[in-house]
């Protein structure tokens, strides 16, 4: 039931040969990692650290991959996906908190709750969700970016890594991007 | 908008930006070429960005994890006050643990750092032991290059005069000016060898002494280093090494961890990360420091990162394979030293790095370990600020803790590894008056004040000289020769001895001062240190102590400050002309002086009487003043000594006084008035600044006790022993609050090193208490006999009043009534009358259980005519109130009003203190009780009970629950209010320990009465649960044989009050 770790290196090599199918095989590995590793987060008593998602994500890398990877592309398709899959969730969770109806397949609920935002924020979650659709559909590149940092907490300087781009260029798109959803969500 | 067009908007927006604010439109209207869209798409879009700095900055999940807006607003803005003394500047930013903000310390006028914790973490107990070990070991860290932590409490926040934000958990450190070595590198690049090297030097010498204290940084890089500079040109910039916050120590694994504390989540930045630290978080060592280290060290020299990103990617798998680009690639010209000694640093198995941050340096400076060493602590010296700890010979320390501590071992043991903080105990031997000029006698008072003022030196107290002389089998009165002082030094453990001596003729003075360092034998001196400070004579003698006299005496101690370690900063900070926080006038200073030796003889009223003299010869004496008030309250005369106290402290004479002198009056005061936040800020203070003075930590203590923070109150305690371990007056406070606490081992532990320490009759009291509450009363009642023997009359006295408890709690109260009334007898000197009536309130207090309310109240009224101290206020009117609930006649009542009349007498009308307040509260509680209004009494009760600290019993207040039952409506009211006071009872009957913890702060049968009243109002309300089987039995333990049989006979006091039909039944209960 859970992943051994020949699964998912396996899966990032295919998804590195471009096989996009894995990328679907991956999603569900990964995405019971990273919800094991938040409810121990959330037990454990860290003072001053709040959850970085980038450490969870981390966390969750090597327990998958075990830390002796050396294939840093494998490391930042991983990071890439991860993204995705937190965006998934929160968006679904958003949506469940707004049509009190359960999401399909994400069973986003049994994350714990404390760690997701409040039904208050799902609007706006959900607005953003569609624009930055609409954003990757003008430059998928800075959609991404949008994912990486909003959604899985990454810093200019991971996002670059995982895109292969330098920091500046991170820069550069992150802030066009979001004086673009800005504007597009304030009206 | 396709993608093309997105494009092109993207470079001109891009490009517009580049340019200045006012140009951006036109540039905009021109690049657009006539397309009136694209140019609105770019506004709107510039416009847009202007909005959109803080959008979708903080991660979704980052946000809302911590739950809480907090994350997002600092909790406090400019110009908010906390605690009434740090006013907020700004902020500095936040971390994992809260925001930082930099504030003005508007006691002091300087500015230090102000760390708030999250609320979130504060309202948790175990992140909150965190805390206070983490400022415990980062005190422990005093260096010129870490910066310093210098306190953590609780604490109210305010916005201008009405608003109170709230209360605060908060961190006080250094507030460092300067700029992160990050941002320097940022800035000009990479560093010259010679600048990196003087880094690299500084911070090795700071980290050194934190692992030296057992502390991992776990955090270090160049956003964590600050470069101050100097003041002085040529000087290099000093390195502080900051944020110890993810500090801790050695990890206690989890066998046997005395905390259960587990290992916060993944701590410090990646990019700095050492492999290990990166694959799990519990087996940190010191190495995983000297890795960071290293990189600092490539980063400093090449400008550059080793490991480029932040990004977790590359980074782990170049540090596992060993990978290190070599610095040389990017500085040609650097040394092989620098390569080696980075290299050493960076290897990917811990084992195989540099061990210690001195090796590294060995390296780099191509020395060996003894040079090094010197090195690096010349390093701290030279940077500006010195702490050099080397006056503490911390083996001793050692020694001392563990071989009496036993199995608080493990504990104690960690602790006293722990580098000592500064703090050297010197011994100012009395000056020599060569000059023929009486009035120079009294010099030593001036140069006593002004070494007072340190924050490094702590002065030996009269007390300890007297006690060297007494083992040296010399009288008290002896002359001070140098032989003679220095063994007096070598037996207190003195590191310096200060002689001085002042010469002159004509109009020409000289101070003569000779430090000297003692060392194995009385007639030698391991060091000396010598120096004269001169000045003029003005032609005619005045009253007033010439300035150029108190300038030179300053210019002294100045000197012997310096000497002693003392930075010039933190002399500057407190450094008042000797006039100035005495007085100036030469009669004054003379009958100050003369009221001091009377007191050393044991003469207190006779240096009372000569302190007033002085006052009236100096009206603004404030140190006077407070040594009045000290006597007066040891005298037993509170409210004389409450006068005097407020005189001290009165804005005008107040600046008169030392900081450190300031604080203790404030503190003391605020106790002896009840009040205990006060009283801990106050303490607070003193040891934010005088750390390494115990008394500060030791009676700092109480109040926290009584604020109901024991943990931090024991905390205090140990901190207080660990600064000076030859003192008894911290074991024995310990000792106390251990009893209280219900630790009976622990404090038994201590009984051993109470009497090691000199204080017999002290570790017979323990003793005592310890075998009563152990049920065992045959050694009780010994313990407490051997006490009555004591050469000491005060001892003496308390032995009986020992003994009253001890019988009282039996249930033989005729036994206690005549061990009080041998106090009574051979009280009759004036001197005792404080005792007396003490004594009396304990005797009206058992005879108010006998039900002899008459004879009760005579003795009462005897006491409070006589004496106002808040136990006889207190203790006083809770008797009145019990009395004044059995119906009384009119006799009684009248009887009962005039007492109160006496005891309003002592009530402040003017600047009322906390204990007025209260008092204020309860007289009107117990006037509505006696015109049997439960209601009005109630209230009046509540008013006071918000005032009163949490740590005083609230059993009386069941007073007030019972007479408002029995004017209750109806059955329901009637038992909610019997059941409130079974719960006030209950709280007392549970643990005999909190009575019997101090067992004189409570009247002679106290926790009898209580657990009685509980056990009836139970059997009353048809309760019966473990809590009432385990009193019970425990009574039947306590009563003696014969109070037993009595009970059985039915012979017990509770038939002999009179009765009143259906009042009987709330009789029995008193």
């Amino acid at each position: 039931m859970s992943a051994m770790p020949g699964d998912v290196t396996e899966l990032l090599q295919e998804l590195k040969r471009g096989n996009k199918a894995a990328e679907a095989k991956l999603i569900p590995l990964v995405y019971k990692e990273l919800r094991r590793i938040a409810a121990i987060y959330m037990r454990r008593e860290s003072p001053g650290h709040s959850l970085q998602p980038t450490a969870l994500v981390h966390e969750a890398y090597l327990r998958l991959t075990g830390i002796r990877e050396v294939d840093w592309q494998s490391r930042s398709h991983f990071f890439a996906v991860s993204a995705t899959i937190m965006r998934r969730i929160l968006v679904d969770h958003a949506r469940a908190n707004q049509t009190s109806k359960r999401g399909d397949g994400w069973d986003a609920a049994s994350l714990n709750d404390a760690i997701l935002p409040s039904p208050q924020k799902a609007p706006e979650i959900l607005a953003l969700d569609e624009a930055l659709d609409r954003l990757a559909l003008l430059d998928e590149r800075q959609a991404k970016i949008v994912e990486l940092r909003f959604f899985a907490g990454m810093s200019e300087e991971e996002a670059g890594s995982v895109l292969g781009i330098s920091s500046r260029t991170v820069k550069r798109d992150w802030r066009v991007a979001k004086a673009w959803l800005f504007k597009e969500l304030s009206c | 908008m396709t993608p093309d067009r997105w494009k092109t908007v993207n470079e001109i927006f891009h490009a517009a930006l580049e340019l200045p604010e006012a140009e951006r439109g036109g540039y905009v209207t021109a690049a657009s070429g006539g397309d009136r869209l694209l140019e609105q798409d770019v506004l709107s879009l510039l416009k847009a960005d202007s909005q959109a700095e803080d959008y979708l900055e903080i991660p979704l999940l980052g946000y809302e994890a911590s739950e809480n807006p907090y994350f997002l607003t600092p909790p406090l803005a400019a110009g908010d006050i906390l605690e009434r003394r740090f006013q907020i500047v700004r902020c500095l930013g936040s971390g994992g643990m809260g925001h930082v903000f930099e504030a003005v310390d508007t006691d002091l006028k300087m500015r230090v750092a102000v760390k708030v914790i999250r609320p979130e973490i504060a309202a948790n107990p175990v992140a909150l032991e965190y805390f206070r070990r983490e400022v415990r070991f980062a005190r422990t860290i005093t260096h010129t290059n870490v910066c310093r932590t210098y306190e953590f409490d609780k604490g109210w926040a305010s916005r201008g005069e009405e608003e109170t934000i709230g209360e605060l958990y908060f961190l006080t450190m250094e507030c460092i000016d300067g700029e992160t070595l990050a941002a320097r590198i940022q800035r000009e690049g990479k560093l010259t060898p010679t600048e990196a090297r003087e880094v690299a030097v500084q911070i090795a010498s700071g980290l050194n002494s934190a692992h030296a204290a057992g502390v991992i940084h776990r955090d270090i890089k160049p956003g964590n280093i600050m470069l101050v500079e100097a003041r002085e040109e040529d000087r290099p910039p000093r390195a502080v090494l900051m944020d110890f916050g993810l500090a801790r120590r050695d990890p206690i694994h989890a066998s046997g961890s005395d905390s259960g504390f587990s290992q916060a989540g993944m701590a410090g930045t990646f990019a700095y990360m050492a492999p290990e630290q990166m694959e799990s978080d519990n087996r940190v060592s010191p190495a995983a420091d000297i890795y960071a280290f290293g990189l600092v060290l490539y980063e400093m020299v090449t400008g550059r990162r080793a490991f480029p990103t932040d990004s977790l990617l590359n980074s782990v798998a170049q540090r596992l394979s060993g990978a290190i680009p070599s610095a040389r690639k990017f500085t040609p010209d650097l040394s092989e030293a620098w390569e080696r000694a980075i290299e050493g640093c960076l290897r990917p198995v811990a084992s195989d790095r540099f061990q210690s941050v001195e090796e590294v340096i060995e390296v780099l400076e191509g020395r060996g370990a003894a040079q090094v060493a010197t090195l690096l602590q010349k390093a701290e010296a030279r940077s500006g600020r010195h702490k050099r700890r080397i006056w503490i010979a911390a083996g001793v320390v050692c020694l001392c803790i563990v071989s009496l501590f036993g199995a608080w071992f493990r504990i104690i043991r960690q602790e006293a590894n722990a580098t000592v903080a500064s703090g050297s105990l010197v011994y100012l031997t009395p000056v020599r008056n060569q000059t023929g000029h009486k009035e120079l006698d009294n010099l030593t008072e001036l140069f006593r004040a002004s070494l007072s003022q340190s924050v490094q030196i702590n002065l030996l107290d009269q007390g300890r000289i007297g006690d060297a002389l007494q083992w040296m089998t010399k009288p008290p009165d002896t002359v001070i020769d140098a032989p003679t002082a220095r063994e007096i030094a070598m037996r207190t453990g003195a590191h310096r001895v200060v002689f001085a001596s002042v010469t002159g003729s004509g109009r020409m003075r000289q101070l003569n001062i000779d430090i000297e360092q003692p060392g194995d034998s009385p007639e030698r001196s391991e060091n000396q240190w010598r120096n004269t400070f001169s000045w003029q004579e003005a032609s005619a003698p005045s009253e007033t102590i010439p300035p150029e006299l108190l300038s030179a005496v300053r210019n002294a101690s100045e000197w012997v400050r310096s000497k002693a370690g003392e930075s010039k900063k933190d002399i500057a900070q407190f450094n008042s002309l000797p006039g100035d926080i005495t007085t100036a006038n030469w009669h004054a200073l003379e009958q100050f002086v003369y009221a001091t030796s009377l007191d050393m003889k044991g003469d207190a009223e006779g240096a009372r009487k000569e302190l007033s003299q002085a006052v009236q010869t100096d009206p603004s004496f404030a140190l006077a003043y407070a040594r009045m008030a000290d006597i007066d309250y040891e005298l037993g005369h509170a409210s004389d000594g409450f006068a005097a106290y407020q005189r001290a402290l009165d804005p005008g004479l107040s600046v008169r006084l030392t900081r450190r002198e300031r604080d203790r009056i404030l503190g003391m005061f605020a106790i002896d008035t009840m009040d205990f936040s006060a009283a801990n800020a106050a303490f607070r203070d003193y040891t934010s600044f005088y750390g390494s003075d115990y008394a500060g930590w030791a009676y700092r203590s109480y109040p926290l006790m009584m604020l109901g923070r024991m943990d931090e109150a024991i905390d205090a305690l140990h901190t207080a022993m660990q600064m000076d371990p030859n003192r008894h007056f911290a074991p024995e406070m310990l000792a106390r609050y251990l009893l209280i606490e219900g630790r009976y081992g622990d404090a038994a532990l201590l009984i051993g090193k109470i009497r090691a320490l000199g204080d017999g009759t002290f570790a017979d009291a323990i003793q005592g208490q310890l075998s009563f509450l152990r049920m065992n009363m045959g050694q009780a009642e010994q313990a407490f006999a051997q006490i009555t023997n004591a050469s000491n009359r005060s001892r003496q006295a308390e032995g009986h009043a020992l003994l009253a408890r001890l019988w009282a709690e039996r249930g033989e109260y005729e036994k206690a009534l005549a061990e009080l009334s041998i106090n009574l007898e051979s009280n009759d000197t004036k001197s005792n009358l404080h005792e007396l009536a003490l004594r009396r309130v304990d005797i009206a207090y058992v005879d108010m259980q006998l039900g002899r309310d008459s004879e009760s109240l005579r003795n009462l009224k005897e006491a409070v005519a006589s004496d106002s101290d808040l136990y006889v206020l207190f203790n006083g009117i809770d008797i009145l109130d019990m009395i004044a609930t059995r119906n009384p006649k009119p006799r009684v009542r009248q009887e009962i009003k005039s007492i109160l009349t006496l005891l309003v007498r002592w009530i402040h009308k003017d600047e009322e203190s906390v204990a007025d307040t209260i008092l204020r509260a309860r007289v009107s509680a117990t006037k509505a009780l006696l015109l049997g209004n439960a209601v009005k009494a109630e209230k009046a009760f509540r008013e006071a009970d918000q005032l009163m600290a949490p740590a005083v019993p609230r059993t009386s207040f069941a007073v007030f629950h019972l007479a408002a039952a029995r004017q209750a409506g109806d059955v329901r009211q009637r038992d909610r209010a019997t059941s409130l006071a079974l719960a006030a009872y209950k709280v007392a009957a549970d643990r005999p320990e909190s009575i019997w913890g101090r067992p004189l702060q409570f009247p002679p049968g106290y926790y009898l009465a209580s657990a009685k009243a509980y056990l009836q109002l139970a059997k009353k309300l048809q309760i019966s649960d473990a809590s009432t089987k385990v009193c019970k039995e425990r009574m039947d333990k306590f009563l003696s044989a014969a109070a037993l049989k009595s009970r059985e006979r039915g012979e017990s006091q509770f038939n002999r009050s009179p009765s009143r039909g259906g009042e009987r039944q709330w009789q029995m209960i008193q």
